[in-house]
């Protein structure tokens, strides 16, 4: 590449838009008119779209009737997931209903709403425990502290979780944490195939650990679930880190933590997915958007205190996700 | 926003996106390719269930489909309905990936 072609790189580069996101193309690559490309498949998709109306009237009808637009279907609201009456009073679901049991008969109709409700209960149990445990100011937590809460949560959540396993401990486990983006999960992945906070954005690089999968043909709900809950921890300030770093990269690949919300006692079990984030941020942890709004977090500034513990669980028998969550339905002819 | 059948075409639209990925274009290139290809299948996989249901079971798919697209019930009821949807659906997105590699590489 020539200077001048650096020079215009780097007036290019200031433009807010194409920061970061700029690919020299160079004589190496293979050739690619990319507004032909896109031009001949906006064609291709408009040629499908309009078979689709032609051959599916009804399907077209019912979508303008909703004011769907199938094309930004990937972006649905929120509201979908808490269900909500169709005109007519058709049959609705939630992503959590047993399907089978909604089959109507034909003139039948059935009204299904679907909630999602926190057991409270624990949470403020845990939160009365551990409101006495820490300290008034933030700061790293000590011996007696980390007994205590360590005791609190195995007797009230019936989790193992230690502030060191293996011998192993996080450079802090109480601190602040903020909201990070969604990460990579294999090759070709795309933020539309991320189940929810899709508005949050993928990070343009890979997490620490790499992919989640090998492939997309590899990549199983396992995967899924560990990317929806990860967080970031400073794996570069580890005590030791600089010697022992081959092996405590391998320990603490999607290693599961317990998150706790110290000032609601809401509580989730992750695993660590990512290092950072960078210490000139003021914060010690990040955690996915589904994290962040798991114990609080998800609005606003998106950052808070929390507690980080290693959970103790050698048969991977706790699941991933938010803790204590019941979920019921209910009918209503 | 994931839709209940995007674990029958991951794999295709991940094979079209490492294929568009070696041609070094910018990411907001490739993410416009991708929403185009998005649309594409999206419309072409609807047809084709529409195409395999009756039409009382077509109003309970739709219904159900525009509340909450991502649910997995969806598949089992059309699984009844259709018992070899699944594989229909991978052999149709299957085929638009060949239909727009052929694209490409004539551009």
């Amino acid at each position: 590449m020539g200077f001048r072609s650096l020079g215009l790189l780097r007036n290019l580069s200031k433009r807010k838009n194409i920061q970061n996101s700029f690919v020299i193309r160079d004589s190496n690559s293979p050739s690619f008119d990319f507004e032909k490309i896109k031009i001949k498949l906006s064609k291709k998709r408009d040629k499908t779209i309009s078979k689709f109306e032609e051959t599916q009237k009804r399907a077209g009808v019912w979508f303008k009737k909703n004011d769907i637009d199938l094309a930004k279907i990937r972006e649905t609201s929120q509201k979908a997931l808490t269900g909500t009456l169709v005109a007519g009073g058709l049959l609705l679901s939630s992503g959590t209903a047993n399907f089978d049991r909604l089959l109507p008969k034909p003139k039948e109709r059935f009204l299904l709403l679907a909630s999602r409700d926190i057991f409270k209960d624990i949470e403020s149990i845990l939160l009365s425990r551990i409101s006495n445990l820490l300290p008034e100011t933030l700061r790293s937590l000590n011996d007696k502290e980390e007994a205590g809460l360590e005791k609190a949560v195995y007797e009230i959540l019936g989790i193992k979780a230690k502030f060191e396993l293996d011998g192993n401990r996080l450079n802090v486990n109480y601190g602040i944490i903020g909201g990070e983006q969604h990460l990579q999960r294999y090759p070709g992945d795309y933020i539309g195939f991320h189940d929810e906070f899709t508005e949050s954005g993928m990070a343009p690089n890979l997490g620490a650990f790499g992919y989640f999968a090998n492939s997309a043909s590899e990549f199983s709900s396992k995967d899924s679930i560990k990317e929806k809950y990860y967080i970031a921890t400073q794996t570069f300030l580890i005590p030791d880190w600089e010697r022992r770093w081959l092996v405590l990269r391998d320990w603490l690949k999607f290693r599961k933590v317990l998150v706790i919300n110290p000032n609601t006692g809401q509580s989730v079990v992750a695993v660590i997915g990512d290092s950072g984030p960078a210490t000139w941020t003021g914060k010690q942890f990040g955690g996915s958007p589904e994290i962040m709004h798991i114990i609080g977090y998800g609005e606003g500034s998106r950052r808070g205190e929390v507690i980080i513990m290693f959970i103790d669980d050698p048969e991977d028998k706790i699941p991933l996700g938010p803790i204590q969550r019941i979920e019921h339905t209910s009918f209503k002819v | 926003m994931r839709i209940f059948y995007d674990h029958l075409i991951e794999v295709h639209i991940g094979d079209l996106i490492v294929e568009i990925e070696r041609f070094k274009i910018t990411n907001e290139e490739r993410d416009q390719l991708i929403s185009i290809l998005d649309n594409i299948i999206h419309y072409r996989v609807l047809d084709l269930i529409l195409s395999e249901l009756e039409r009382e079971d077509q109003e309970l798919f739709l219904a159900n489909f525009i509340v909450a697209p991502y649910n997995k019930g969806i598949l089992r009821f059309l699984e009844k309905k259709s018992p070899e949807i699944e594989e229909k659906i991978d052999n149709e997105v299957r085929t638009i990936k060949n239909e727009i590699l052929f694209e490409i590489l004539l551009s």
